[in-house]
């Protein structure tokens, strides 16, 4: 029997750390990281922040400006002069308009810097290419809708439907996925709506092929309505957002820049 | 439907909708049950005082509030009084972690009303548990992790022709994944490498799937353990142990 290596050991073992002296960006950052699937660990002072840098290191730090007790620049000073998190990536998070921050940030070689509030897509892209080697663009989320293809809906019955869908592409399960590159018109149901898009086949999993894949295939849209582009768009910030929001003042911003 | 195969896919979808609020003044223990915790598939939010998590909860409910009782600050009895004081929070539970041998906290904390209370260092197995018993409808007993372990069916060799695997496993059973599913009520003889050890168990088949029915989006089968050696469940308990706390060590 051979040993069979497991990928997803690596994930569940590491985490983001998220500061933010802001409670309600830090419960709507962290939440919004956890629903991309990651494991985080939060904090809403530096202290805070440090102490549990220290004991175990995050593989990327997401740091609002403001702290109560120093500011988000000033930890991030403190994990680049210390060897143990030196190397980890740090995403800023500064007011919309303190552009002098944003400067500092980028200047002192952030991983980037994003505006509060912090737009969804923006914090998934800036996340994926901070840490992953394959970063992905868009946003995804994982579902169960029903879909045709060219005309013949699935059966749900054996578990057909998309699984994976993004504003640019879908995982449709099934246990007999066309060949790659052909060209499929499909039909999906999202949200009462009834999106119709070309597709074009990426790549296909038989049963049993790579570790926690299900059998099917992945598609790319190649043809869709803008409207229908942004519809998707739509759809999957508010299931990503669902229950949360940003803080809607920016009263921080006049304390920051001073 | 048996603790095994209840389904990951509905579970995953209500659960991100939920939190657990943890708060804890000692950042290693913190960490600790808060990694934990997402271990175990749950969201969650983290507050190092009492202050810190009663200002979390007007920006979203959480289902659940994880307490230590000494907390800088206000300690965890008040902060359950003051949640119960709240009509926005009156019906979330709390669990509240107690120094080991502070009988009259534990006692006050009960007394209460706190959901649950455990001694501190909290067990992986005993915070599940109690995590389960006050936020699931059908709470499940047993830590369950996602892996991936080659097994031989050694009564049924036929059934791992083509790369079975033990999928999820639990100290009282597991998911064979499989496309040869054997139909419920078989009894199988299993071979399951586990580290560099290899364990024998004999188990009843409970569920079986083929593609696209079953609860893991694979066909296979799950299976409830009816015959292991004490030695065996032990190596199985500590398997579960070290993957669900690796890296995290409570103070």
């Amino acid at each position: 029997m051979a040993e069979i290596t497991n990928d997803k050991k690596e994930i569940m073992n590491r985490f983001i750390m998220v500061a933010d002296g802001d409670t309600n960006d830090l419960v709507y950052t962290s939440i919004l990281l956890q629903r991309f699937e990651y494991h985080v660990c939060t904090a809403k002072t530096a202290a805070e922040a440090l102490a549990m840098t220290a004991i175990a290191p995050p593989v990327l730090v997401v740091t609002a400006q403001f702290l109560p007790d120093m500011s988000g620049y000033d930890l991030f000073l403190r994990l680049k002069l210390d060897p143990r998190t030196s190397e980890v990536p740090v995403i800023a998070i500064t007011h919309a308009g303190d552009l002098l921050t944003a400067q500092r940030f980028r200047e002192a070689g952030v991983a980037s810097c994003l505006d509060k509030p912090v737009q969804v897509e923006a914090l998934y892209t800036a996340v994926q290419a901070a840490i992953e080697s394959k970063p992905r663009k868009n946003l995804r989320i994982t579902t169960v809708l029903p879909v045709t293809v060219n005309g013949v809906l699935l059966s749900r019955d054996a578990g057909e439907c998309a699984t994976v869908l993004s504003e640019h592409g879908i995982y449709i399960r099934t246990l007999k996925p066309a060949l790659v590159n052909t060209r499929l018109q499909l039909t999906i149901l999202v949200k009462n709506k009834l999106v119709s898009v070309e597709a074009v086949v990426l790549n296909t999993y038989g049963q049993g092929q790579g570790l926690f894949k299900e059998p099917g295939m992945g598609l790319k849209f190649v043809h869709i309505d803008p409207e229908d582009r942004e519809f998707i768009r739509q759809y999957i910030r508010e299931e990503i957002t669902r229950g949360v929001a940003p803080s809607a003042s920016d009263r921080q911003v006049l304390p920051d820049s001073k | 439907m048996d603790e095994t195969t209840r389904s990951t896919a509905s579970v995953g979808y209500d659960r991100n909708s939920r939190f657990m609020l943890v708060v804890e003044s000692d950042a290693n223990n913190l960490f600790y049950t808060s990694m934990l915790l997402q271990r175990f598939d749950f969201r969650i939010c983290m507050a190092a005082t009492a202050e810190e998590a009663l200002a979390m909860v007007p920006v979203a409910v959480p289902s659940l509030v994880i307490t230590a009782l000494d907390l800088k600050g206000m300690n965890g009895l008040e902060l359950m009084q003051k949640l119960a004081g709240n009509p926005a929070t009156a019906s979330v539970p709390v669990i509240i972690l107690i120094k080991q041998g502070d009988l009259v906290g534990d006692k006050r904390c009960r007394d209460a009303g706190a959901a649950e209370c455990l001694d501190k260092p909290v067990q992986a197995e005993q915070i599940f548990r109690a995590v389960e018993a006050a936020v699931e409808t059908t709470p499940r007993s047993s830590i369950r992790i996602r892996t991936r372990l080659p097994v031989t069916v050694t009564n049924m060799p036929f059934i791992d022709a083509e790369g079975a695997s033990v999928s999820v496993l639990s100290e009282h059973g597991m998911f064979l994944r499989t496309q040869r599913p054997a139909p419920p009520d078989t009894r199988l003889s299993l071979q399951i490498g586990l580290n560099d050890r290899i364990i024998s168990i004999e188990a009843v088949v409970r569920s079986s799937y083929r593609i696209g029915e079953g609860p893991y989006s694979e066909p296979g089968m799950g299976l409830q353990f009816v015959r292991t050696s004490p030695q065996d469940q032990e190596l199985i308990r500590q398997f579960i142990r070290n993957e669900v706390t690796r890296g995290i060590t409570p103070m």
